[in-house]
């Protein structure tokens, strides 16, 4: 693969997250049964949930690493895509580069908790817990996250350069 | 020992920079774009990071067979196992969810894991065992995908989400989990590329 063909799959990723992002926030992302009572969550309404019953540092966790870091990878992403072969914050964009790389897979969270939750609740009437497709998109969000900001090399930002 | 070795240039920007011997904790850092060029190398770390990769991988395999966490609504009781999840949403119907979750969460770090030790057995042993430059490849496109840290935390909140709606009891997995995750944390800060390339080649030379 050429870098011209590998910068091109970078904005496509990139396009396809921003796609992706819209319903991933609106979709439930599962459905809780709990004695009876259907529930059907989405990412922000567990967030809210957990607020609600008093354990914020957890929904906070929660929320940054599943609303506000994917959210923010995004924009970093178009970002340097935008700024990409101009000799404008070549320090600010490596930098910021670098930090992405680095928190940006703590996002797969939301998903390993589905994963755990829906685990246990297999109780029948009085606990059932499902994915719903939701999580579908919020995975295809992280997946088209992870894969761009690493398929992006750190040396395009410099390489126009010289 | 600020003696200069050499000048050589930074891989991403292209800035020259003076290649010296570090003392310890000291990082060499690219001038220009900040890139951390080298780490300071104990010549000992590569025997500290093999003993913590290999008890890394013993917490692994634990992790895997004793249970996380027991779960409680009513009396009816439910435990779970860290490939349960995978398998509940398997039979769901959300198998690239499955797929995913398995992959990160113990596919991708068990063979991490496995490739770093065979790479840290052959470096420290002074070993030509076959195939070392590949697996130092395969360990470096890896280490963005050892998402066990962020497992362990997800438990925690699992935790304490599931005790709104039941009881839930940790169990010994959950434990394993933890230690896990604490080790591979320690594991990534001593990874030093420029370590095992010197090794590599030095193995080379007397073999």
């Amino acid at each position: 693969m050429t870098s011209r063909q590998q910068l091109g799959l970078v904005k496509v990723l990139v396009l396809t997250a921003i796609i992706f992002y819209i319903p991933s926030n609106v979709v439930p992302v599962m459905t809780m049964t709990l004695n009876g009572n259907v529930s059907p969550l989405t990412v922000m309404g567990g967030v809210r949930e957990m607020i609600q019953s008093g354990l914020w540092p957890v929904g906070l966790i929660i929320f940054l690493a599943s609303i506000v870091l994917p959210f923010l990878k995004i924009i970093i992403m178009c970002a340097i895509l935008w700024l990409h072969g101009t000799p404008l914050y070549l320090e600010e964009r490596s930098r910021l580069h670098r930090i992405m790389k680095k928190i940006g897979n703590w996002a797969m969270i939301d998903i390993f908790l589905l994963s755990i939750i829906a685990a246990v609740g297999q109780l029948g009437i009085l606990a059932s817990i499902h994915a719903e497709p939701g999580a579908l998109f919020f995975s295809g969000v992280l997946l088209c996250n992870i894969f761009s900001c690493e398929l992006y090399l750190s040396k395009w930002i410099w390489k126009e350069m010289k | 020992m600020n003696e200069c070795l050499s000048s050589e240039f930074c891989p991403d920007c292209g800035a020259p920079y003076n290649d010296r011997i570090l003392s310890c904790g000291q990082d060499l850092l690219c001038t220009c774009c900040g890139k951390k060029l080298k780490k300071y190398g104990n010549p000992y770390s590569l025997q500290i990071v093999w003993a913590l990769v290999t008890a890394s991988l013993i917490c692994m395999l634990m992790a895997n067979v004793t249970p996380i966490i027991v779960f409680n609504v009513s009396g009816n009781t439910q435990s779970s196992f860290m490939i349960t999840g995978v398998e509940s949403l398997f039979l769901q119907g959300y198998w690239p969810l499955a797929i995913l979750v398995f992959l990160c969460s113990i596919a991708l770090p068990m063979l991490h894991l496995l490739a770093y030790w065979y790479l840290l057995g052959g470096s420290c042993l002074q070993a030509p065992w076959p195939g070392l430059k590949k697996i130092l490849v395969i360990v470096e496109t890896l280490m963005p995908w050892n998402l066990i840290p962020v497992f362990a935390v997800a438990t925690m909140a699992a935790v304490v989400k599931l005790k709104q709606l039941g009881t839930i009891e940790w169990q010994s997995g959950a434990l394993w989990i933890g230690l896990l995750a604490i080790l591979s944390l320690i594991t990534t800060r001593f990874f030093d590329r420029r370590l095992f390339e010197d090794m590599l080649a030095s193995i080379e030379i007397s073999s």
